[in-house]
Formats: C-alpha cells, structure tokens, sequence
C-alpha cells in the first residue's frame, strides 16, 4: 500500500540529491542548470502530492505556474550561459571565480 | 647667630655660581680671588659659631627654615640642629676647603678648566655643609647625593682622559649602591618612629615599642636599620668591600683628593654614624660587625699600600686604613673618639695629599715614585711637612695623631669581648703596617739619589702652594692638645660614657709605654731596614711570602670580583629578558596573538574562494544546521 | 502486490538510480538525455497521482522545449568530455550534508502520521483539466497573465542577452565592400606638407 508518506518521502530524496547535485558538479555549468530543474520537479511533485491528498486543485494551478516560470528561466540561464561561453571559450567552473576574496 | 649659620651656605653656593656662570667676565685669577675670600669668610663664620657654642653650656641650635613636602606625618623640609659636634665638623670641613681653595688657586694655574673646578669645590663644600648642618634625615641624603655627585664631576674633572671617566663613574656606581642600603635604612627608621626629623627619633627611642616591630635574620628591627645605614657609610667611607672607588679616585686633580677623598666626604659616613649615635647604641649585633669591617679594613687596606708605587695611591690606600680605624672606633661604641681621629686625620692626611701634589708638580707631573728620590734637598719645604705628616699619620708621641691613635687603642680594650679584642689586635698590627708603608713612602721618595730626569728643573713651588701646607703642618702637630673637649663631647642626646682620662701628661706617658708604641719602633726598624738601606732580607724569598705578596699586590681581586657579579647580573639578566620578555611575553602575546590571527585569517580566506559551488555549498550547510536547530528545539 | 505499488517501486528507482548518476556523470549529453528519463517517469508518477494535465505538460514543455533547448546548447558549445578529477573527499562531505538534510526532511515528514490520509477516489467523469481551468481562469487570473508577461520578458531577456553590437571576429562583408570608393581608402601626401 503506497501511502502518502512514501510518496513524500521519494520527493525529499530527490530534493536532496538535486541539492548535492548543485555543488558536486566540477566540470560545467549546464549541470548546475540541469540540477535546478530537478529541484524544482521535486517541489512541484511535492505539490502535485499534496493537492491530490487535500482534494484541493490549487496545488495543481501552482505547479502549472511553477512550470512556467521555470521554463522561462533555464531559458534566460542557457542565454546567459552562451554569453558566458562566448568569452571564456570554455564552460569551466574553475574558471569562474572572479568573486575571490 | 642663625644668619651667620644661614649665610655660610650661601656664600657656598654664591661662589660657585659666580666661578661657574661667569664665562668671559671674570678671568681666572679673579675668580680664584674671590671663590677662596668667600669659602674663607665661610670658614670665619663657623668659627665664630662654634666659638659661641662651645663657651655657652649645651647650646643647641635648632630650627626648621624651609618645610618641601608636609603631609600629615610625612615632613621634608630643610633645617639646621647645631651642637658640639656639627659646629666641630662645620670649623674641620670649612677649614679644609679654604686651605685647598688657597692652593688650587697655584695648584691649577695652566688649567684651562680653572673656573670650573673652583665652582666644583665650592659645590661640593656648599653639599657637605648641607650634609653637616641637617637636622633630619632627608637633608642629610640630600648632602650625601650632592656630595658623591661633585665627587663624581671632580674625579672625572679631566674628561678626555679615558681613565677618569671610568674611574669616575666606579665612584659614583658604588656610592649608588651604598645609596640603595642607605634609602632602606631611612624608610625603616621612618617607619618605626614615623618622622625623619632627628629630634623626634631621639626623643621617642626610648619609648620604642621594640616588641611590636619584625626581627629580620635574627637582627631586630633597630640593629637592621643601622646595619643597612651602615652600610651606605661603608660605601661613601670606603670600607671593605666597597672600597674600591677610593684608589681609582686619585685619577682626579690632587687638591680635590686632599678635600673630598681625604678629609670631608669619605668623612660623610663617619659623621652620620655619630650624628644618629643614640639610635647606633641600641644596636647589639650591627655595633659588632661595624667593629669587624673597621677592623679588617684597616689592616688588610694596609698591606695593600706597602706595595703600591703611585705616591697619590699609596696615600689613598692609606686614608682608607685609617677610617678603617675611625670605624673599628664606631664599633664599640665610641662615637666622639672616631671624631677626634676624623679631625685630626683630616689635617694630616690633608697635608700628606697636598705635600703629594708639590711634589707631582715640581716633578712635572710625574707620580712613580720609583723615578722619585733624593728630594730632601730639592724640596726642602715640601719635604718638612711631608715629614711632620708622616710622623702624625704613624703615631709619633705628641703629634696629633699619636693621641687620637693611642685613644682609639685604648678604648678598643675597655669592651671585654673576644671581637673587639681582635679588632685590638689587627689595629695594633695595622699601625705596625701603617708605619711600614708610610716610611717606605717618606725614604722612596725624599732619600737616596734621585732617579728621574731633568735633575735640574726640580724646584720648590710658589708660596700659594707653601701656605696652605705649613698651616695644615702646624695643624697637624698641635691640633691633638685639644683632646679634651673631644672626650666630653655630647652628640645631642648621647652623652660619652667615663673614660679614663686624668690628664694630658699621664695620658703621654701611658701612651709611650703601650704596644702601639711597640708597633712604631718595630715599624722603623723595618722600614729603615728595607728601604733606607735596601738590605735584603732571606725570609723574603720565602715561597709562602711571596704568594701572599702576590695576594695583596692583586688588591685581594676585589675589582675582578664586582666585575664577574656584574657580568654575571648582566648575564642573567639578558637570560630572563630573552625568557621572559622576549619569548613568552612578546612572542605569545604581542607579536603571537597577531600571528595567530594571521594564520586564521589566511584559513577563513578561503572561504571565498569565488567559485560558485563553493558558496552554494556554504548555503546549503548553513540552511542544513539552521533547520537542524528549529528541528532539535520543535520536535 | 498491487500493480500501483509494484509500478511506484519501479518508477521512484528508476528516478532516484537516474538522479544519481546525472550527477555524476562526466558526459553532458548522457547528462541531458539522463534527465529526459527522470522527466518521463516523474510523469508516470504524477499520473499515479491522478494529475494527467499536468504530466501531459511537463513532458511537452519540459522535455520537448527546455530539454530540447539544453541539447541544443550543449551541441553548439561542443563541450569536451573531462576527464574524473579526483574530488573524493569533498564528495563524501557533500552527500554527507544531503543526507543530514534528508534525515531532517524525514523528521518532518513523519512529524505528523501522514499515512492515514485517505485517497479520495473521483468518479469517472472527474475532468482534471476541466478542473484545473476552472481554478486558473477565475481565481488565479491575475498571476495567470503575469505567467504570460513573465515569458515575454524571459524572449526578450534571451535574445537581448546575446545580441551584440560588438564585432568579434574579421568578416567579409561583399556588399559594402563593393561600394568603397578610391577617395575613402587612399590619401596621397605630398613631401612638402610633412
């Protein structure tokens, strides 16, 4: 019997592997990207869960929004990550550290 | 008669101001002038008052003029208390000056420095008169410093010889340590009788409450503060172990040996163990090792001199013999007759110094006196005074120092104890050794043929120099008839104990037939031996002779000795500096804590390193503990 | 065994093994096409959930335009395939970190018992989409324009981003070089006006 608390149980997992994924990656940025879209299918999944188990619809309209907005920005993201290529000719994280103190 | 008091310190300092801030003004020998008639007035004076004191019965004059430092019980001011013995040691002291005031004006005629040494001297006689007059304890520390810094410009009067200076600054090193004993003395006096005035610690002896105070060492608390006074004595009077100053002093001009280093400020030490004489008698255990130090001195000081050929060293040595005599006598407890000797040795020892200087002078400024000799009948005069010295210092019946000697010796026997019986003997031993090196210095010098060169340019000085020596030669021949009114002397409020004395006449008598008499001719008989004649003696080849005539000619290593202790301070020193300071306190502390932060800080750098993972990382673990947190407090 | 639980299993492994090794991974492309499985079977899993519009959508907006767009991206930019950098020990630290963070999501989770919610079963004419559009359209009218604006803005963001005046790299350009003139491109000086 698949209860509730296995199926949030599976979404908390996925949240936390897309949080290691965010700073494990070494080699390029496009996986960073790639992990924030993972964190965000997990909280809509976490949305979609609890919408289903409250019979309430709002869950749903909010994921229907979430989507967008998500689309929307990976879309910016690989804009600026083409810009980003365009000057560095590599997709290096190690060579991103303008910020060092 | 306090103006007349009052204006001899001011006459004092007047002279050397205007000696000493006169540059162009006045010439030399004006300034001579004047600097001698003013210490001479000064000298006037205290005659005057000392006369009016010792016709009246026990006058005592006494008064606060000036108050520095008053705060309830803690008073500093400046004052006089004159008595019997201050104005006697005010006449000794100004006499002493103007009588080297006089033959300094010859003595440093070529002396481009001249005004300056005059404004010294008067300096040092204005300090000295501080020092004598002072009717508490402050102002006699006050005279005391003043006394052992123009010791310290005099000796090192001539500054570009490299041997003065450090001759100089040894004096005033050593008189610095004496000073620190000197201090703790005062504060212990003060702290027992809560003031420094002279009349209070006086009155209230009696009254001490000795239980309540500490016992230090097995001394009590009086016998320890005498000591550590003492022991400033020791270092000002140049006793053993800090002696040393006193022949390294002789690096100064002569008139200034015969004044400071001969007659007032080693003096200094003496005269305050007589001044605070009712405190000195409640001593038991100090009055004992002051007799046994006086004692030592004195002789072993001695032998050191038969051995010495500088003329002005061999002198100096022997001053330091005879106040070892003058301490032996403060040792048991005879206060007046230590004074009696001060006063008459200040004539003859003054005279000894300035008969030295003539002869340096006639010589050229030459001071071996192995190129000395056969001077008798160049230097007529000199020799004379020279003589009648000599015959004082070694105690020749009816010169002046054969009744303040004899005093002591017999005065030495009146205590029934083995240590002043000791110290009887080593006296007695070191008068014998006083005759040896003071006839050895008289036959070197004045007979035989003469060895140095230039035979012909050898002649007797001007008469400004001949003055000031007949007058200390007849000083030194009649002064010792006033032996009485040394005997009954009272110090304020000590009076002497009964001494038995009947007469001049017995006394004579009673001095020619004692062992110090013995002493004497055994003395001559050597001395003519060894150094009139110049026989040799076989025992002199002895081995063990010789070892211990290396011994004394080594001057007992006691130069070697402050030296190792002072290296060895330094050493240690450095050691806790480079422990303590340097490694614990700087490196820790000071220059550690920062290195330290350094260190961390070059870890927390980085922190941000730029890299994007890296400070997600950072906020995903901050996220992580900050909900661990809420989790750990909610559920 | 239920088919649904069997079909559960199967799908959250197959997400969980995917996610994994999509981080791990060194090759972008098998990272892409990595996150296209995830996507698919996340799908799967919200219809188990009985939320079908919503799967319907995510696999065509996610996986054929973002997805799409990602590939394209990797292809253009021709990223090589590094080679493993050895980064054990701050791997091990990082999944340490996502495990606390896992154990405290847990302990939330099961802070309240949510194994006893009920499953709501709808009759068969229930219409999520009709449902879904009921609630957009009325109540959430407002942010449903904004979505709109919001995309709007991400195009021009885009486009705006890589448009460039600067010129990067020498080109030809034959259509102005045939209208230079002689007079625009020589200057003869003579010696006298140096």
């Amino acid at each position: 019997m698949i209860t509730m608390s296995h199926y949030l149980v599976f979404s908390a997992l996925l949240f936390c592997i897309s949080v290691a994924g965010i700073f494990i990656n070494r080699r390029n940025i496009l996986l960073l990207l790639m992990s924030i879209e993972l964190m965000l299918l997990s909280v809509n999944t976490n949305f979609i869960i609890f919408s289903h188990y409250s019979n309430d619809m709002t869950g749903q309209v909010f994921v229907f929004f979430i989507l967008a907005v998500a689309a929307a920005e990976s879309a910016i993201g690989l804009a600026i990550i083409v810009s980003l290529f365009r000057i560095r000719n590599s997709l290096e994280i190690n060579l991103i550290n303008k910020l060092k103190g | 008669m306090e103006s007349l008091l009052l204006s001899i310190p001011i006459l004092l300092i007047l002279s050397s101001i205007i000696t000493g801030f006169s540059s162009k003004l006045l010439n030399n020998f004006y300034s001579g002038i004047i600097s001698t008639s003013l210490v001479t007035l000064s000298f006037i004076f205290s005659i005057i008052i000392c006369f009016n004191i010792y016709s009246s019965d026990n006058l005592t004059l006494y008064e606060n003029f000036y108050s520095w430092i008053s705060v309830s019980n803690f008073n500093i001011g400046i004052g006089y208390l004159i008595d019997k013995y201050s104005a006697a040691m005010l006449v000794v002291v100004l006499l002493i000056s103007s009588v080297v005031h006089l033959y300094s004006m010859s003595y440093m005629e070529k002396e481009k420095e001249y005004k300056r040494f005059f404004s010294y001297i008067a300096l040092f006689t204005f300090s000295m008169i501080l020092l004598v007059i002072s009717n508490n304890l402050i102002q006699l520390f006050i005279g005391w410093e003043g006394v052992g810094l123009v010791s310290y410009l005099l000796i090192g009067f001539f500054y570009k010889k490299r041997s003065a200076i450090h001759a100089n600054l040894k004096a005033f090193l050593i008189n610095r340590i004496g000073d620190m004993f000197f201090i703790l003395g005062i504060a212990m006096i003060y702290t027992a009788f809560d003031s420094f005035d002279y009349r209070t610690i006086f009155l209230n002896i009696n009254e001490l409450d000795l239980d309540n105070l500490k016992t230090y060492f097995g001394l009590s608390y009086i016998d320890l503060s005498c000591l550590l006074l003492f022991i400033g004595a020791m270092a000002k009077s140049a006793q053993i172990p800090l002696h040393i100053w006193l022949p390294d002093s002789m690096e100064g001009p002569t008139p200034i040996s015969a004044l400071i280093h001969a007659a007032t400020m080693v003096t200094a030490g003496i005269f305050m163990v007589g001044r605070l004489s009712p405190v000195y008698e409640m001593c038991y255990i100090t009055t004992n090792i002051i007799l046994i130090i006086g004692a030592s001195t004195a002789l072993f000081i001695g032998l050191i001199a038969i051995f010495e050929n500088d003329i002005k060293k061999v002198i100096a040595y022997s001053t330091i013999s005879q106040l070892g005599y003058m301490v032996s006598a403060l040792g048991i407890n005879a206060y007046t007759i230590s004074f009696f000797h001060l006063y008459t040795h200040a004539f003859f020892k003054a005279l000894l110094f300035l008969c030295a200087g003539s002869v340096i002078m006639s010589l050229h400024h030459n001071q071996d006196i192995l190129k000395m000799g056969g001077l008798k009948s160049k230097l007529p005069i000199t020799y004379i005074c020279f003589l009648i010295g000599t015959l004082s210092i070694i105690g020749f019946p009816l010169t002046s120092g054969f009744f303040s000697k004899d005093l002591i010796l017999e005065v030495m026997l009146y205590k029934d104890s083995t240590i002043s019986f000791v110290a009887y003997v080593m006296l007695i031993l070191g008068a014998l050794v006083t005759t040896i090196y003071s006839l050895r210095l008289l036959f070197i010098v004045f007979y035989g043929d003469y060895r140095g060169d230039n035979a012909n340019s050898v002649k007797e000085q001007s008469l400004i120099i001949l003055i000031p020596l007949i007058i200390l030669a007849l000083l030194s021949l009649f002064s010792g008839y006033s032996i009485k009114i040394f005997i009954d002397m009272p110090i304020f409020m000590w009076s002497p104990s009964e001494i038995k004395y009947q007469g001049l006449l017995p006394f004579i008598t009673h001095g020619i037939f004692s062992p110090a008499t013995l002493s004497l001719l055994i003395g001559f008989y050597i001395s003519i031996k060894l150094y009139k004649e110049k026989t040799d003696f076989k025992f002199l080849k002895f081995f063990l002779f010789e070892k211990s005539v290396a011994a004394i000619k080594s001057k007992y290593k006691f130069d070697e000795l402050f030296l190792y202790l002072s290296l060895f301070m330094k050493k240690s020193s450095l050691y806790f500096s480079n422990k303590m300071d340097i490694a614990l306190i700087d490196g820790l502390i000071v220059n550690g804590i920062p290195k330290r932060i350094n260190i961390l800080s070059t870890y927390l750098r980085t922190i941000s390193s730029g890299y994007l993972y890296h400070y997600a990382f950072l906020i995903v673990l901050s996220l992580v503990i900050i909900f661990a947190v809420i989790l750990v407090r909610v559920l | 065994m239920d088919i649904l639980t069997i079909l559960f299993y199967l799908v959250t492994s197959v997400i969980i093994i995917s996610s994994m090794s999509l981080i791990i991974v060194n090759n972008t492309v098998h990272a892409a096409l990595l996150l296209v499985l995830i996507f698919f079977n996340s799908a799967i899993l919200w219809l188990m959930l009985k939320a079908e519009f919503l799967s319907i959508v995510l696999v065509l907006v996610y996986v054929g335009a973002v997805l799409v767009l990602f590939l394209f991206v990797i292809m253009l930019l021709d990223l090589p395939i590094k080679e493993k950098v050895n980064q054990k020990l701050y791997l091990l630290f990082s999944l340490i970190i996502s495990l606390i963070m896992f154990i405290e999501l847990y302990m939330v989770i099961f802070y309240h018992d949510f194994s006893q919610v009920a499953e709501i079963s709808h009759s068969s004419e229930f219409n999520n989409t009709y449902e879904i559009g009921l609630l957009l359209f009325t109540k959430h009218l407002f942010s449903f324009e904004i979505t709109a604006l919001i995309l709007l803005v991400a195009i021009i963001a885009a486009i705006a981003i890589n448009m460039t005046n600067k010129q990067r790299a020498l080109k030809q350009d034959p259509a102005r070089q045939i209208e230079e003139t002689k007079q625009s491109r020589l200057r003869i000086i003579k010696d006298k006006d140096l």
